[in-house]
């Protein structure tokens, strides 16, 4: 065989397997939880309030918390991430102005989760007064997924072809009558996709709800949204750190974890599908 | 001969780049007239100021008026919706909405506050019809715009400006992406149009404006170099550059 | 730039340039043989039967050319004048063959002595105009072709002399009529070479002129 050919060959087969090992260890983590916390997976145990020291009984509380969080989150983020990515793609004129804020989302993005977290301490839970409350764990989220939600937008917005807003302009229509009509409706998919990634990213975060919405132990679910909660990701943090008896919970913290997995996967997997169907759908 | 547009020392530029240069020129009513010219010469950029899309464009700058029925259309009072509707735009590659051949024709009225079914059902057949497309769709018309062919979604295009009862019609190098017995459907539609409408077409086919036009411009470097009846300029253009310029001597 | 229409165009000019060396040889030696009373009708009828198949491939040559290439402007203006042009050139052999025609027929060679000084001078400014008519189709001269339009009103006025002369004058009406056809058929010939005059102005210009 060419030497050339050979060596192409190699190289090719070793980017082959090191991209087979990205699966591997996809497959070797859900294996490992799936094995170790099959076990405890009941009825019970996801709709039981945890017992005695959280050493028996379910997750409830935490579930319940957890939904109550990243719903809260995406109830703030979504129209606020939405409005900015129209100001910026459909209103705002290149300049200074959007270099500002196209840098701010960006910095945003890339800010540690546990600066979210003594930042939404500072402001939320002691400035504001909002307490330890779900209030101050949604509000901290929201502006964690916020630059997410807004680049997906943008990207989204963007997606739409230049000739439908010209199109429907020229027929004298007002800017907009433009969005709403011929803009946002091909937008959507791609806004959606965007934001229950960014869902799926608040469910799993565990320091900045630690810090400003979660409680060790709390046996009852939240009755208002300045009650604090529990909720799966601080839960699990507890459980594999800062419980009395770690090694005897073991298995309830792999069932948690099972559990905050599906929950982020299917979160990941019903993108995709919304991302796929439409892209078919689509055919302009 | 009336009026229909009339551009006085009118000046587009881009940045620091103009893309007009005090162009004056009268289009004149219920004539097709045609804007020649090389590649880059303002063509496109001419018959976007007779709609104001230029406007959509950040650092645009426009001196100069356009007047519209005598009115200037850069005036302070002026509204572009009411403008845009008066003078409809065709555009290079056919742009239909992904939505049906129904609602793509009825996007217009609907915008302008017309709601009830029977009056649209009736915009849509009447549009469709001097569109030339109407016996090629009327069976379908809730299937997709994006399955009709090119040409036919030029027509579907040409049927939803109509709709919105433009009295000009800007078309943009309306041909440019269709096959010739595509091209020479919408042609025809032009020559039919202008009985009831003041058409203006930006062209790179010189045939094609000979072909469809009354009057034809010729355009370069921004610069409005030849103007006049379409067999006048064809025959015995007045300028050199025009003359370059159609025999194909240029550069 | 050489464009695809130009290699058609210079073919077409060497066409019509051919045809008027042609013509201008059938002019020249029908006119000059009726003076000198040689025989020249064999050779003129050849020349005028070129000028006839000449005359049928400019023009196809010129439709092939607007068909491929939809000429405009100056390019338009030269392919429609060169048909026409092409028709006056084969007019000239058409009224060069009919004088050799006539003066074989009803004169054999013989000369018609009066009044024959007015045909040698209408002939000389037939032949000029000719040449002149070619000269200033090769450059697409306007100036020259303009000069046509003097020589034209003196042939006019030579013709209009023939006619008042030979009603006053006695003489055979075998010599009347054959001189009389002979100072027609230069007449038309001159007319012929300021329709070519109007097109070369028409080339060059745009100017659709009259020079009568």
């Amino acid at each position: 065989m060419n030497k050339k050919l050979l060596k192409q060959t190699i190289f090719f087969q070793i980017f082959r397997m090191t991209s087979a090992l990205v699966i591997l260890f996809l497959f070797v983590m859900i294996w490992t939880f799936i094995s170790n916390g099959i076990g405890v997976i009941s009825w019970t145990f996801l709709t039981d309030m945890p017992k005695r020291g959280m050493t028996e009984g379910g997750i409830f509380p935490a579930i319940v918390g957890t939904v109550y969080l990243t719903l809260g989150a995406i109830v703030f983020a979504l129209p606020i991430g939405v409005a900015s990515a129209i100001y910026l793609v459909e209103y705002a004129h290149e300049g200074r102005l959007v270099r500002i804020i196209n840098s701010a989302i960006i910095n945003l993005a890339g800010v540690p989760s546990i600066v979210y977290g003594l930042f939404g301490f500072g402001i939320f839970v002691v400035f504001l007064n909002f307490g330890t409350s779900i209030l101050s764990g949604s509000l901290t989220l929201f502006i964690m997924i916020l630059p997410t939600i807004v680049s997906a937008s943008r990207e989204a917005l963007l997606g739409v072809p230049k000739s439908f807003r010209e199109g429907s302009l020229a027929l004298g229509a007002t800017k907009w009558q433009t969005i709403r009509h011929m803009v946002l409706p091909y937008a959507l998919p791609g806004i959606l996709t965007g934001a229950i990634l960014a869902v799926a990213r608040a469910a799993g975060e565990t320091a900045p709800i630690i810090l400003t919405a979660v409680f060790f132990f709390r046996p009852s679910l939240p009755r208002s949204i300045m009650d604090g909660t529990m909720a799966l990701a601080s839960h699990i943090y507890y459980m594999a750190t800062q419980h009395h008896a770690i090694n005897l919970v073991r298995p309830l913290t792999y069932g948690s974890v099972l559990v905050l997995l599906s929950i982020v996967l299917s979160l990941n997997i019903l993108a995709i599908v919304i991302r796929t169907r439409y892209r078919r759908r689509k055919n302009w | 001969m009336p009026v229909k547009i009339e551009t006085k020392d009118l000046t587009v530029s881009f940045g620091d780049v103009d893309a007009i240069k005090n162009v004056s020129m009268e289009i004149f009513t219920n004539r097709v007239t045609a804007i020649i010219g090389p590649s880059g010469c303002g063509k496109s950029t001419l018959i976007k100021s007779f709609n104001r899309m230029n406007d959509l464009v950040s650092n645009v700058k426009i001196t100069g008026q356009v007047l519209l029925d005598g009115e200037n259309i850069y005036g302070t009072n002026y509204d572009v919706v009411t403008l845009r509707k008066k003078v409809g735009m065709i555009f290079q590659k056919p742009n239909p909405f992904p939505k049906s051949i129904y609602d793509n024709v009825a996007y217009g009225p609907r915008i302008h506050g017309i709601h009830k079914k029977e009056i649209l059902d009736k915009i849509v057949e009447e549009n469709l019809k001097k569109a030339a497309l109407w016996h090629e769709v009327s069976d379908r018309l809730n299937s997709s715009a994006m399955d009709l062919s090119g040409g036919q979604q030029q027509r579907l295009c040409i049927a939803r400006a109509l709709a919105v009862e433009p009295e000009v019609i800007l078309m943009d190098e309306p041909c440019s992406a269709l096959d010739p017995i595509a091209t020479a459907k919408i042609e025809g539609l032009i020559r039919t149009l202008s009985r009831d409408y003041t058409i203006v077409v930006v062209t790179h086919n010189m045939q094609q404006a000979a072909r469809v036009s009354d009057y034809t411009a010729f355009l370069y470097l921004g610069k409005l170099i030849e103007y006049g009846l379409t067999k006048d300029v064809f025959e015995n253009p007045q300028n050199d550059l025009t003359e370059k310029y159609l025999t194909g001597k240029f550069g | 730039m050489n464009r695809l229409l130009d290699t058609g165009l210079e073919r077409l000019t060497a066409m019509l340039l051919q045809m008027g060396k042609v013509a201008e040889e059938a002019v020249r030696i029908s006119i000059e043989s009726f003076m000198t009373g040689v025989d020249v009708y064999e050779r003129v009828e050849q020349l005028s039967d070129t000028l006839v198949r000449m005359n049928v491939d400019v023009e196809d040559k010129a439709f092939e050319l607007i068909a491929k290439y939809q000429p405009v402007a100056s390019d338009l203006r030269i392919i429609k004048s060169y048909i026409k042009i092409s028709n006056d050139l084969e007019r000239y052999g058409r009224y060069a063959w009919d004088i050799s025609f006539i003066h074989k027929r009803l004169a054999n060679f013989e000369k018609c002595e009066d009044p024959l000084a007015i045909i040698e001078e209408m002939g000389e400014k037939v032949i000029s105009m000719v040449q002149v008519s070619i000269e200033a189709l090769k450059t697409h001269n306007s100036e020259l072709a303009r000069k046509l339009i003097e020589t034209e009103n003196e042939v006019d006025a030579l013709y209009f002399r023939h006619l008042d002369h030979s009603t006053e004058m006695p003489m055979s009406s075998r010599c009347l009529i054959t001189n009389t056809l002979v100072v027609r058929y230069l007449e038309r010939i001159a007319d012929h070479a300021t329709y070519i005059g109007e097109s070369i102005i028409y080339i060059a210009t745009g100017e659709k002129v009259v020079l009568r």
